[in-house]
Order: structure tokens, then sequence, then C-alpha cells
């Protein structure tokens, strides 16, 4: 399916590109949510006969929308979950089918071994003669061999042909779009799922450094204030975040917490001072480094300086497969207004003014993550992956 | 499916009355020949983007659910793009509809077309197709509302840009003053630019109605105006305005009896800027490279291209095939399919798709459009070579050079400077493809402008793709001389602030009676209009009668007026005062009837000279009187030996230039008599 296609048949999906280029709809958590919900129209929208059909659609949707935007990764990371989850939901199908099937042959005794390919759901004979291929099973091995790993659980290879068809029904699109509302509603109460964790990591008197503004982080602190007493340095992530991180610290002052706001370079001389890191990220990509807002790194290194640990608090979804190879495309450069005056005109014509939006911290330097699954260190992180996203989806 | 694309919109957006915009397509003027000649403005690419797509995302980023577009000048073309534009799809977030009006001329015509149609229903944005800019609107819009709430008058918000004064992205030919209240961001006055017009006049009881003013040279006016109703209605009702600033707003402001109020909002963050002139095209596009316009930068890839951001603000599409020898410099733009040869060095270029760079070229700040095809061993400086365009080998190609779509340059040509080549032949007075110009096997000629007043040609001029601020500083030089060392940025500033302090101290005088102002407005626009001097003395006299006013405060007005004419005049003062007295020293002489009044003429002059600090000039203008006998030689001396003459800070001028001007004029006299008695003795 060419870009052309997508746009004529999913109006959905080009309006959110559109929004996505124009960064009408940024920052991971919207791009999450957006990205879930207009998923769930797509499948909704889409026809398909086989698994495969349908795996291929989402696949070639999710693409477009990733390179609308590529530094926005919690899109990718959406799409990589509805991946897998319609297989395992297929899955699902397929051992019910299977079951079925076995215990239908053991009530029939052993009465034909051809039933077995014969259409299971109302289908016509074109549409048959379209699928004389089973595609599901061509994908999985190919993709596989490709990747020199063993089958998962094998498949009894002629057992597949047949049953794939069952798919093609409107039951498994139920099921998929409540399973999309399920992300939505796990990605709803991530900041509640990660805040209660906050009591392991922050004690009293301690003094605790973040940058920027996260919601997040904040939620985090918060929580921990209701019971104990600390003191929390919110450096202000100059140029694009420091609006953000002052009106995050009147609200953690507001809400009772000790705060300070410092500029970004004190980070280093205060650093020594500091019992604790805590940061939100942009994404946190495949070898455990960060994307996070410009100035993270500076906070980092500064900490490892000081062997100050720093956590991460982010929610499952941040976490991309993606890894960085090409740190230039993946460090977007933002508008220099932030910076200089556009006032300044003698000055602006005649220097070059960048103001990097992102920033990579590399994984040695972050001691532990937080998510709404639990904490866990950078090395554990191939396990979550793992477990989140299935090694076909990648790459979209 | 369009209800359902609308769906996440549709919930954030109020179910008010739809959010409208009217894009002006047509520029209705010809900087940008000759390459409008074959597409228009709008269409044409910055960063490899059509100008009217950066408008459109402008547009979608403000909330606009409905646009029309009034297209005139090909029309045809700008409707088959929008029609196969990503606009025109369901999941466009507003619709968009082409309005063709092919004998609207100016802004006001298109307007009044506009009213005529009955299509708006309530505010609306108004821009032209060739906006640039990222500010939301959102603020500016429910500014506006509020406003509209609390006083129905309230017709018209204007968005500019903070900037300064030579800022590279405002245009050169652009230095319109605003005066705003600063409280209720009231704009007070407008005065748009006008050549060498340094000056600024306002209605005194301006001061008297506002606490605290801002007199503003700093703004870039990228037109961005959100109207209501009224203001096509108010183009309907006055049939001249053609031009939205110098005669609608200009027009409204002054008006006493409208009472309409205009308002204006500084734009402090963000961009927003006009492709106004080749050298805000340029400018602009600097500006998108340098990311002032993010997120419409070229890597966010608005039309589906390619692009990917590099180190040094390099932007290189996909399938861009580069020597190994080949040097990209930074602030460099490249689309999909180009080729640049071996050891080549493009910098601060923008180069469109499917262009050929030959091997050994140097180009340096060129615009480069689409199917560009350079020869080996070329120059090129800050040039725009339109699509299709051929260079040959060993061409050098001088800044501010115009190239158009189709021109074909042969081997070893030189185009020089600011020359501007159309393969037209209709558009042009020289040789066709003559091959000084365009060398051998040559296509295309020198363009000529059509010009119907000089004002026009001086205007392409200054529209040159190359803004040389040291141009500038010449016309501004003789003003420098007048305010002393005050700062270019602020030249009409102390200007206007002697002009006030000197009419408040002489508040018994005539000339701020309002006969004086209206004398002053008609004559300047005799002079702008070049009227003939018999109907020029008829309007004053019967300004003059209708306002019960006498033939002394005429005549001044006449002196103040060419004396402010000399000094704003963009020449040489020697040369000011010769060209202005010699056309219009008559109108003072038809107003000048007996010797007291040549005496009261010198009288005023002097009075003039030394309030708007022209000493230097007073003798040759004292010259000029004689000459042309509005001051005969006994009227000089009559001045001279007054005492009035020789009274207060004016003396200074009887005592050095009036003394050298009377004494050449005894010597002079009695050389005449000599020779009298010469002639008489030969008898």
């Amino acid at each position: 399916m060419t870009a052309k296609d997508i746009e004529h048949t999913y109006p959905a999906v080009s309006n959110l590109i559109a929004r996505l280029k124009s960064r009408k709809v940024h920052k991971p958590f919207p791009v999450a949510v957006e990205t879930a919900l207009v998923m769930r129209q797509v499948i909704s929208q889409t026809r398909w006969s086989t698994v495969d059909q349908l795996l291929e659609a989402i696949r070639a949707v999710g693409s477009s929308l990733v390179k609308a935007q590529p530094s926005e990764f919690s899109c990718g990371n959406i799409v990589r979950r509805i991946l897998r989850m319609i297989r395992e939901e297929y899955q699902d199908l397929l051992n019910t089918v299977e079951e079925e099937h076995i215990n239908k042959e053991r009530a029939n005794g052993s009465s034909t071994s051809s039933s077995v390919t014969t259409p299971s759901s109302g289908l016509s004979n074109d549409q048959l003669a379209e699928r004389n291929e089973p595609i599901s099973f061509q994908m999985y091995s190919s993709m596989l061999n490709l990747l020199g790993r063993p089958v998962p659980e094998a498949y009894p290879q002629d057992k597949n042909l047949g049953d794939s068809r069952v798919t093609g029904g409107m039951d498994m699109r139920a099921v998929l779009i409540a399973g999309i509302q399920e992300i939505i509603d796990e990605l709803d109460k991530i900041n509640t799922d990660i805040e209660i964790q906050s009591m392991d990591h922050l004690h009293s008197n301690e003094i605790i450094l973040t940058q920027g503004c996260s919601k997040t982080v904040e939620a985090f602190l918060r929580f921990a204030a209701k019971k104990r007493k600390f003191s929390v340095i919110v450096a202000e992530g100059f140029p694009n975040m420091q609006d953000g991180a002052h009106a995050m610290a009147k609200r953690l002052a507001n809400a009772g917490i000790d705060t300070t706001v410092i500029s970004d370079a004190a980070i280093f001389a205060i650093m020594s001072r500091v019992n604790k890191v805590i940061l939100g990220t942009h994404a946190i990509l495949g070898n455990g480094g960060l994307v996070t807002y410009s100035g993270a790194h500076l906070v980092a290194q500064a900490a490892r300086h000081h062997a100050t640990p720093v956590v991460v608090c982010s929610g499952i979804y941040k976490l991309s497969p993606v890894y960085p190879y090409d740190l230039e495309s993946i460090i977007q450069l933002a508008s220099p207004g932030n910076i200089i005056s556009f006032r300044k005109g003698d000055l602006i014509s005649d220097a070059e003014i960048l103001n990097p939006y992102y920033d990579y911290i590399p994984p040695d330097l972050v001691d532990l993550f937080i998510t709404n699954l639990g904490g866990y260190p950078p090395s554990y992180l191939y396990r979550i992956m793992n477990d989140t996203y299935d090694a076909n989806d990648t790459i979209l | 499916m369009a209800p359902s694309s609308k769906g996440l919109n549709g919930k954030l957006e109020k179910p008010k009355s739809a959010l409208q915009a009217i894009v002006l397509s047509d520029s209705y003027n010809y900087r940008f020949r000759p390459l409008t000649l074959d597409k228009p403005r709008c269409l044409l690419p910055l960063a490899n983007t059509p100008l009217i797509e950066y408008t459109f995302e402008f547009l979608a980023l403000a909330g606009v659910q409905e646009v029309y577009v009034f297209c005139c000048a090909h029309a045809d073309q700008i409707r088959t793009y929008i029609e196969n534009s990503k606009w025109n799809l369901a999941s466009s977030p507003f619709s968009v509809h082409t309005i063709v009006s092919r004998e609207s001329l100016s802004v006001g015509d298109a307007l009044r077309e506009l009213d005529s149609k009955q299509l708006i229903t309530s505010d609306f944005i108004l821009v032209s197709g060739d906006v640039v800019s990222n500010v939301p609107l959102k603020e500016v819009l429910e500014e506006h509302r509020a406003r509209r709430e609390v006083d129905k008058n309230a017709i018209m918000t204007m968005v500019v840009r903070e900037a300064s004064p030579h800022h590279r992205t405002r245009a050169s030919t652009e230095s319109s003053v605003f005066v705003i209240d600063k409280k209720t961001s009231q704009c007070v006055h407008y005065q748009a630019n006008e050549r060498g017009k340094h000056y600024v006049s306002m209605d005194p009881e301006i001061f008297n109605e506002h606490e605290e003013l801002e007199i503003r040279n700093d703004l870039i006016d990228c037109q961005i105006d959100i109207c209501s109703n009224d203001v096509p209605a108010l183009f309907t009702e006055n049939f001249d305005y053609q031009d939205i600033r110098k005669d609608f707003v200009y027009g409204v402001l002054t008006s006493d009896l409208l009472g309409k109020s205009i308002h204006c909002h500084v734009a402090k963050e963000n961009y927003a800027a006009r492709v106004r002139s080749l050298q805000t095209y340029d400018a602009i596009s600097k500006d998108v490279i340098s990311r002032w316009v993010y997120p419409f930068v070229p890597d966010s890839n608005l039309l589906n291209q390619s692009f990917t951001y590099q180190r040094y603000q390099i932007y290189k599409e996909d399938d861009v095939v580069l020597a190994r020898s080949c040097e990209i410099k930074a602030c460099t733009l490249i689309g999909a399919f180009t080729k640049v040869g071996d050891a080549s060095i493009v910098a601060n270029t923008v180069i469109g798709r499917n262009c050929i760079i030959g091997n050994n070229c140097n180009i340096d700040g060129a615009f480069l459009w689409e199917n560009v095809k350079i020869g080996d061993e070329c120059k090129i400086g800050k040039a725009i070579i339109a699509n299709d365009a051929q260079i040959g080998h060993k061409c050098t190609i001088e800044d501010g050079a115009i190239i158009s779509s189709g021109v074909i340059i042969g081997d070893n040509v030189n185009v020089t400077e600011n020359l501007r080549l159309t393969p037209h032949e209709s558009h042009s007075q020289g040789i066709p493809n003559d091959p000084a110009l365009v060398g051998d096997r040559g296509l295309g000629q020198e363009y000529h402008a059509e010009a119907e007043s000089e004002d026009e040609e001086e205007l392409m001029e200054a529209s040159g793709l190359i803004h040389r601020v040291e141009d500038l500083n010449l016309s501004d030089s003789e003003i420098s001389e007048l305010s002393s060392s005050s700062e270019e940025d602020m030249d009409f500033v102390p200007f206007s602030a002697r002009r006030d302090s000197a009419n408040t101290i002489n508040s018994d005088d005539f000339d701020e009676g309002d006969f004086n102002k209206e004398a002053q407005q008609s004559i300047e626009r005799a002079f702008e209009e070049n009227h003939s001097i018999e109907i020029a003395a008829l309007e004053l006299n019967t300004l003059r009668m209708a306002m019960n006013a006498n033939y002394h405060e005429v005549r001044s007005a006449i002196i103040l007026a060419i004396l402010k004419r000399i000094s704003f005049v963009d020449a040489p003062p020697k040369e000011a005062i010769s060209k202005v007295m010699a056309r219009w020293g008559p109108l003072l002489l038809k107003l000048t009837f007996n010797h007291d009044e040549q005496v009261d003429n010198l009288f005023t002059l002097q009075k003039y000279c030394i309030r708007l600090t022209m000493e230097k000039q007073f003798l040759q203008l004292l010259g000029f009187l004689y000459q042309l006998e509005i001051a005969e030689d006994d009227a000089v001396l009559d001045w001279y030996n007054d005492s009035r003459s020789a009274e207060g800070d004016i003396a200074v001028l009887r005592n050095t230039y009036g003394k050298q001007f009377v004494d050449w004029l005894n010597t002079a006299e009695s050389e005449s008599e000599e020779e009298e008695d010469d002639e008489e003795d030969d008898e």
C-alpha cells in the first residue's frame, strides 16, 4: 500500500500525519493516544480476509506515521504493540479453533482427515482462489529464517493452512478494538502506576534534582511528598523547557515540596549535594539510551561525575526498539527564536544559531528505569522489549 | 469519510460559525517579473515548496475551516494546483474554494467582489498567498473577538512581527510606520512608505487622545489581517480604495466620520513574513533554512518530500547524486535526483529537483529551481535560475541576475549584475536572443518592465534580489545631515520631534492653523501627482477662499512645502533645490503680487530655513527666488535692511548668507550700471 493509497483510504491517518508534521501533536503521550485512536479507526475500516492482510495494512499505515515524524517514537511503539496484539489474538483464536477441531475429531471419532482443509466460514470460491497460498505461514517462516531464530512455537504447517481463514470474521475485529481500548486505558493510568513506586525510591531529607518539566516526574514527586519531606531542585532546561520547568516548580512548591529553580549553568556546581537525579524522557531506545529534551545529557554527565544515581521515570510506551544509529536525525532542531530574538536582524543574518530540541543520553549514564511495570536497570530492558514487541516489527 | 476525519478536530473546535480565511493569491504588482510571467507568485518555490503551501499551513495552524482563494493572474494554474494538492483531500483541515476574478486589479477590487458575493459570515482572516508564518492566531482571534464584543467599531486587527528597521526579512521598500496606543494596542496612525519620505506627519489631536503612543518603524507587516464583515463593505463604499494599507487603513484612521478603529497585534515570538520582493524572497528562504519557521522547515517534508537534516544546515532529499570531490557547504538545500559534478562547490544555495550541475562550478547563494542544467566551470552568485533554464560552460552569473524559465545561455557568457532575462520576446525591448547577452545558440532577452510610472520602476529597482544596505544609507545620509548624528534606525523620530517642538513654541503662529495643514496636503498632492502650476494655484485659491485665509498664509504654506520637498528628494541638496525650485517656484510667483509680498516671502523663507535647519541651503534658495523674480533686488534689499530680519536667532541667516547675497547684488548692480554708463558713453 503506497502513501497515496493511505491518504485516500484513511483520511484520519493523513490527518494525523499532517498534524505530526506541523507539530500540532507532539510530546509522547498525546502522540501515543492519537495513534491508538487512529489505529482503532483503521482496524474498524479495514477489510481483511487473512490476518496477514490486516498486519500488512497496519504496518503500512504505521510506517507512514513514523516517517511523518521520526522523532516521535511513541507513535511507532503503539503501532508495534498493536501489531503484536493482533498476532497474539490470532494465536488465541487459532488455539481455540484447534481445540474445537480436536474436540470435534474426538467426538466424530476418526471420520475424515480432509475436513481440515474445508473452509469453515462462508467465503466465496473467488476469495479462496486468491488465497491459495497461506501468507501467514509464508511470512512467519521466511522472516524468522532471515533473523536466524528458532520458531518460537512450532506450528504444524499444514494445520495453519485451513485455519487462517477462520480469522476473516468480525469476531476478531471486536477483540482487536477492545485490545486497543486496553492500550489506551493503560496509557491513561501510567502516571498512577509509576507514582505508587515513589515511596521505594524517595526517602526523607533527600535532595532530588530534576530538569525541565515532566508530568510523570511531577506525579512521582508529589506522591512521595504526601508522606515524606524532601527538597527538589529544578534545572530550568533553557531554552525550550524553561517555561514548563518554572510552572512545574510552582506546582511542586504549592504541593508543599521545598523547591528551588536553578539555571542549567549551576547543575554541575550543585550536583555534589544532590542525592538522586530523577529525569523524565522523550523516548527510551533499544540500547537503553534515552532521547530526552536538550540539556539532560549535561545533567547525566554531572551526575556520573559525582556518582549520583540517575533514575528515569517513564511509561513503557516510550520504550522503542529503535537503535540510535543516526543521532543527527534523532536530535531535531527547533526554531532558534527561543535562544535569540528574531529582532536582532544583524546578528541572525551573520550567525548560525542552532536550537537542538532533543538530547541523547547513552545507556551507561542511567542507573534505573521506573516504568509502569516496575523498576528495571538498563541492561534488563531487552526483556521488556521482547515482551512488548514482536521482533518482526522493529523496522516498520 | 469526511466526517470521520473531522472527528478528532471537530471536538476541539467550537460549533460556532466556521472560521473563514481569504487568500489573495495575486500580489497586484510586478516585482517578481519576469518570473511571474509563467507562474503566479504564490506558486514560486521557496526552499522547494510552493509559497502557497506555507500560507495554507499557517491557516491550518490557525484552525481555519474554510478557505477562499482569490485568483487573478494565472488563475488556472492556481486552481489546478489546489485541486491536486493535499488540501483538496478529505483529510484536509479546511475546505478550499477558488474564486477567479480576472478583472480585479488590486486588493480593493478583490474585496469589493468578495462583498458582492456575500460569502463571509463572520470575522475572517485576510492574507496574501505569499505569507510565511508560524504565529498561532488563536489568541489574536480571541483578542479580536473580545474587542468586538465590547466595541462593534473595532473592525480589524493587523498582525505584525517585531523586527528591526534594517532587518533582512523586512523589505527595504517597506518602511511603513505604525503608531500604536500602548495600552489598547489600537493603531492610531499609519503611514505607508513613500520613497524619499523620511518623516511622519500626524494629527496633533492624537496626542491629546492617547496617553502613551508607540511610533514604530521596526515592524514586518506581513499583511495578516483579521477583518470583520465591515471591511469588505467599506471597500465597496469607498470605490477608490486599492491597497489595504495605503488606502484602507490610512483612510479609516484619518476619517473623522467613520468612527471605526483598527488594532494592531505585535507578535513578539514566532515568525511572520511575506515574500514581497526578491530581497525578502532571499531573506525568507534563509529564515526557512535556518529554521525560524519551525515546524515548517524542509525536513518536515510537508509535501511528501524526503528531506533530511544534516549538520551545518544542509538539507538533502533522497536520490541526490553528489560527486565524491564536490563540496556542499552550509545552508544548502538539494532536491531529489539532482546531480552535482566533480570539484564543484555549493554554498548557501537552494537547488530544486532534477538539476544537473557540472564539474568545477562554484555556486554561492543562488536559487536554482527545477530541471536546471549548469555546465562546467560556471560561477554563480546570488541569482535566481528558474525551471528548465540551461546554462552553458564557463559562464559567470553575477549577483541579482534573474534567469526565467526556459532561458538558455550559451558558453562563456557573463550575465551581469541585476540582469533579468526572459524567453518572452513581447516583454523585451532588446534584440531577441542577442548573442552578446545569452551567447551563441542562447535563448532569451533582457526583460523590460512595462512600468506605468517612474515610481513603479523605482520600486522594481528597490525590489531587486540584492539588498544593499549601503544604498539605503546613501539616501538616508541627507537626513543624517539634518538630524545630526542620530541613529539611522530612528531617522524619522528626531525629525518629527523637532517639528513638534517648533510647533509648540510658535503656537501663536499661523502655520499650525487648519488652513496651513490643508494647504500643505494640497501642495504635497500636487507634488506627488505632478499637477500643473495653474491647477495647483487654483486649488490653493479655492482653499484660501473656503477657509477665509490670506495670501500670506498661502505663500507660507508653499514655501514650507517646497522646503520639505527639497529635503526629501533623493539627490544632493544642490540638485534637489534646482529641481524643485525650477518646477515649483513659479507657483509661488503666481501668488506673489507686489513688492511687500516679495519681502514677506523672504521673511518666511528665512524663518523656515532656521526651523527646518536648512541654513546651508538658504543662499541658493535666495538665488532662485531672485532668479525667478519672486523677490526682486529691491525686495531683497528691503528685507536685508528691515530690522525684523535681524531679530533673534534668525538673524544668523541675514548676517551671513543675506549679506553675501546683498554684496553680490550690489556689485552686480553697479557693474550693470557701469555697463549702462559705458553704453551711454558710447553713444
